[in-house]
């Protein structure tokens, strides 16, 4: 009998038992030990030698976990875990916020040095919220879209639209009117940002219904027809929904990808001048 | 009647077709909807267009929809054209072109129509998708990335180093707190430095180079060492563990070990430019009894590690051993005695009743009676004869001619020696039975006036005796009182942050308790102690060594002394405890 092995789904929270958690709460404790415990001649800042240990361990970090980048693109042969990484990344990029901020000594003020400090918690603080968003977003968007591909609602929304489209040459007046809107429909819900901002349920759809429902009870339509244009009203409003929500998961990772991602760069850059800066007038 | 239909296809490659049907007659409509006999794709038509109509061998066209505007050979559609015996009719529908006409044989209408180069239905929304708007494209990463990077670094790198590299050691008149170097500051600099602002070279004068000491003594040049430097290496400890780690670190770095910035550090703004935690004065003053073995008494320090280790006060007296006068610093104790070479008592003038309090005009003198603050506002001002003493101790002496009392001058024996003198010689003049100088006999005179004078000015009962101890000092011209107005030489104590209250003068000085001027009415630290403790007690006033010891404290220089007696300072000799950074 062959052994049956259970595959569990394991988030990259929990990565081998939390196991960047327990190291990043290592680092944290030994940080906080240090600059409690450990004794230097003034006050706390960045430019005793304790702070300048925790400078550098900051800068490591900071390279280490913007390279998440570039290994997830790396992808090779060998012994590696994406899911480890992000682990990793999460957990290490908490510590950083601590040891960065111990390294501050909690001095700030307007100049290069807070700048530097203020871009990487922008970083690591929007870092929260794409946690939040990778844990929640990617199971409801397969959920969304259920076995088809964002390709594929597409091509069957295409397919709706030209009956629709076809089916308008039968109509007339108001009802007309109300289906030209909901034959539009779908040219707004595609774009990100305002599948994000706007409503995911379309009244015209509902409008579009009642005014076919009245035309045929009046007699204007015929039956068949009334049938078909409430079908396919139907099917492109499970679409359009189905869509709205699609873009709307996908926007909120491109907007937390805009801020994150170039943050981290901008951050960086500063940490760089700040550096220099530092050396350079020390 | 049949009708025969054409119509004319226009195929995408740019070939035209022509399908042809026949209808049984006798009646074809005409419209976009799907339910007309002929379907006009034009979705400008309306449902139902229009009929035609074959009514006993006459063709007629008749509108269905009153918005359809068709017009027959610019005849309106409306009216019912009869095409019979005429050959044939050419009109538009929305972009259709529809002809009418009979066959040679008139038994069938034949109606053609071209959709005019439509392709026919062409749907409105296909495969043309749009998958994000444009502003979403601006949220690309990489160009968001590239265009705040190009920002940041023009901000933070471009514009402050170029205005630094810019910039000239001459010092700017008008110093800003936005100019562009601030943005490389590591905090606002300090209001002593606040003109280097714009000048970062001035104390930065190498890249990559720390401050030095030799920079900052440039401007501060005359500041005092704490102590020598043979005393400050022995009572530093040796280095160990990390503290060896960041000493050879330093030393990698060039970065000075025991220079200004052990201490100081600009850029933090309001709070100055002194950067000591507590504890820092202690790396040396605690343990130095191990460290300065058997040199403590030459150094004149105890071995303090806080404000609660502190020993007993140490204060400055004077010491008249024979014709020696010296100042001595020693802790206070029953034995101790300030011989100022003063005779006067506390008590007596501060006593609620009594001849003091009658010459007073019957009411108490209180301390600020004599005692004054300088304008340091810190400490007191040497009480002075003349406007301290003067107002009740006048040193009037009888009247003259005209009756006015004779007032001798303080300060100066031999002149009121010399007044004295020449006035009881007027005097015999005018009188000569009274007082006669230097006369042989005796009768009716002084018969030294010399004597006399002395008798007046230095007898038991005389004048100058009132309040001066003893009489002469060597040379004979001066009565050697000597004041001390700064009894703590090695700290500093400001009376007037301690004019709060419900503290008066006689909570720290037991001066109504005292009948001799050699009582030393300075308090002891338990006094201190009553609202002072070390940092973190509670309830208490936190109290580190700068809150009364000065780290660059200027060497002690000799304490001043009564105006008038400058004199004595030559004979004056120190005493050995007094420490180790006097010259």
């Amino acid at each position: 009998m062959p052994n049956v092995i259970s595959q569990r789904f394991e988030s990259f929270l929990s990565f081998n038992r939390y196991r960047y958690l327990w190291v990043a709460l290592a680092l944290m404790v030994v940080a906080i030990g240090c600059y409690v415990f450990v004794p230097i001649k003034t006050e706390h800042n960045g430019g005793t030698w304790f702070g300048y240990t925790l400078g550098v361990i900051s800068v490591g970090l900071m390279v280490w976990l913007a390279a998440l980048g570039l290994r997830k693109r790396l992808i090779r042969p060998g012994k590696w875990s994406q899911k480890g990484r992000t682990s990793a990344h999460v957990y290490l990029g908490i510590a950083l916020a601590l040891i960065a901020t111990l390294h501050t000594g909690f001095q700030f003020g307007w100049n290069v040095h807070t700048a530097a400090f203020g871009g990487m918690m922008i970083v690591i603080l929007s870092g929260f919220i794409g946690v939040a968003i990778y844990v929640t977003v990617p199971s409801k968007l397969s959920e969304n879209a259920g076995s088809q591909t964002f390709l594929e609602l597409k091509s069957q929304l295409d397919q709706v639209n030209l009956q629709l489209d076809k089916v308008l040459f039968e109509l007339d007046g108001p009802s007309l009117k109300l289906g030209e809107r909901v034959l539009k429909a779908d040219g707004v819900l595609v774009s990100q940002l305002r599948a994000l901002l706007s409503q995911v349920a379309l009244p015209v759809f509902e409008q579009f219904r009642d005014s076919i429902q009245q035309a045929r009870n009046a007699g204007a339509i015929e039956r068949d027809l009334s049938l078909t244009v409430l079908r396919l009203t139907q099917s492109k409003a499970a679409l359009v929904k189905r869509i709205r929500l699609h873009q709307r998961y996908k926007a909120l990772i491109s907007i937390w990808l805009a801020v994150h991602v170039p943050f981290t760069f901008f951050s960086m850059l500063l940490v760089g001048i700040h550096i220099f800066a530092v050396f350079y007038y020390w | 009647m049949q009708i025969q239909l054409t119509t004319i296809i226009y195929r995408q490659s740019g070939r035209q077709t022509r399908k042809v049907e026949t209808f049984e007659g006798p009646k074809l409509s005409f419209g976009r909807s799907a339910s007309n006999d002929v379907v006009l794709s034009d979705r400008s038509l309306p449902v139902k267009c229009f009929d035609l109509d074959i009514v006993d061998g006459v063709v007629a066209l008749r509108a269905t929809d009153n918005q359809t505007k068709v017009a027959i050979n610019g005849i309106d559609l409306k009216r019912p054209k009869f095409l019979s015996g005429e050959s044939q009719a050419e009109f538009k529908v929305g972009q259709y072109s529809i002809s009418l006409g009979l066959s040679a044989d008139q038994d069938m209408v034949l109606v053609s129509i071209d959709p005019g180069g439509s392709v026919g239905y062409t749907p409105r929304y296909g495969p043309g998708f749009r998958v994000r708007s444009k502003l979403a494209n601006l949220l690309n990463a990489r160009l968001l990335s590239w265009a705040g990077v190009f920002a940041l670094f023009a901000l933070f790198a471009w514009y402050p180093f170029s205005s630094e590299v810019a910039s000239t050691t001459i010092l700017p008149s008008d110093v800003s707190d936005q100019a562009p170097e601030v943005l490389w500051a590591s905090g606002k600099i300090s209001s002593a430095h606040h003109n280097f602002a714009e000048s970062c070279d001035q104390c930065h004068v190498e890249p990559f180079e720390s401050v030095t000491s030799e920079t900052c003594s440039n401007c501060h040049e005359a500041l005092p060492d704490h102590a020598s430097a043979l005393l400050l290496s022995l009572s530093r400890p040796i280095p160990e563990g990390l503290d060896s780690l960041e000493g050879l670190a330093k030393a990698e770095f060039g970065i000075e070990e025991d220079g200004c910035a052990s201490c100081h550090k600009d850029h933090n703004g309001d709070e100055g430019v002194l950067s000591m935690p507590d504890g820092l004065c202690q790396t040396c003053h605690e343990g130095l009894d191990k460290r300065l073995a058997g040199h403590m008494d030459a150094v004149g320090f105890d071995d303090v590690s806080a404000f609660s280790a502190h020993g007993d006060f140490k204060y400055l007296s004077v010491d008249r051993t024979g014709d020696d006068i010296t100042l001595v610093r020693s802790a206070l104790s029953p034995s101790k005695k300030d011989q100022s070479g003063i005779s006067f008592s506390h008590e007596q003038h501060l006593d609620q009743s009594g001849l003091v309090w009658e010459m007073a005009g019957e009411q108490a003198l209180t301390c600020d009676s004599c005692h004054a603050l300088d304008v340091s506002m810190k400490n007191f001002k040497p009480v002075e004869m003349e406007t301290g003493c003067g107002g009740c101790h006048d040193l009037a002496w009888g009247e003259d001619d005209l009756g006015q009392v004779f007032q001798l001058e303080h300060g100066s024996l031999a002149e009121a020696q010399y007044v004295l003198t020449r006035e009881l010689s007027l005097a015999s003049l005018n009188d000569p039975g009274s007082v006669r100088p230097n006369r042989a006999d005796g009768s009716g005179g002084v018969e030294n006036l010399d004597a006399h004078v002395t008798e007046i000015l230095l007898g038991e009962t005389g004048l100058c005796l009132e309040c001066h101890e003893s009489a002469l000092n060597d040379d004979g011209t001066k009565l050697d009182v000597v004041t001390i107005s700064d009894f703590a030489v090695h700290a500093t104590f400001d009376h007037s942050v301690h004019k709060l209250a419900p503290l008066q003068c006689n909570s720290c000085h037991d001066a109504e308790a005292s009948t001799e001027a050699e009582d030393v009415l300075m308090p002891k630290i338990e006094v201190c102690s009553t609202c002072h403790a070390d940092p973190g007690v509670r309830h208490r006033i936190e109290s580190d060594c700068l809150m009364c010891h000065e780290y660059h404290a200027t060497p002690p220089v000799f304490p001043k002394l009564s105006s008038g007696l400058d004199a004595f300072a030559a004979r004056l000799v120190l005493d050995p405890n007094r420490g180790g950074s006097e010259k």
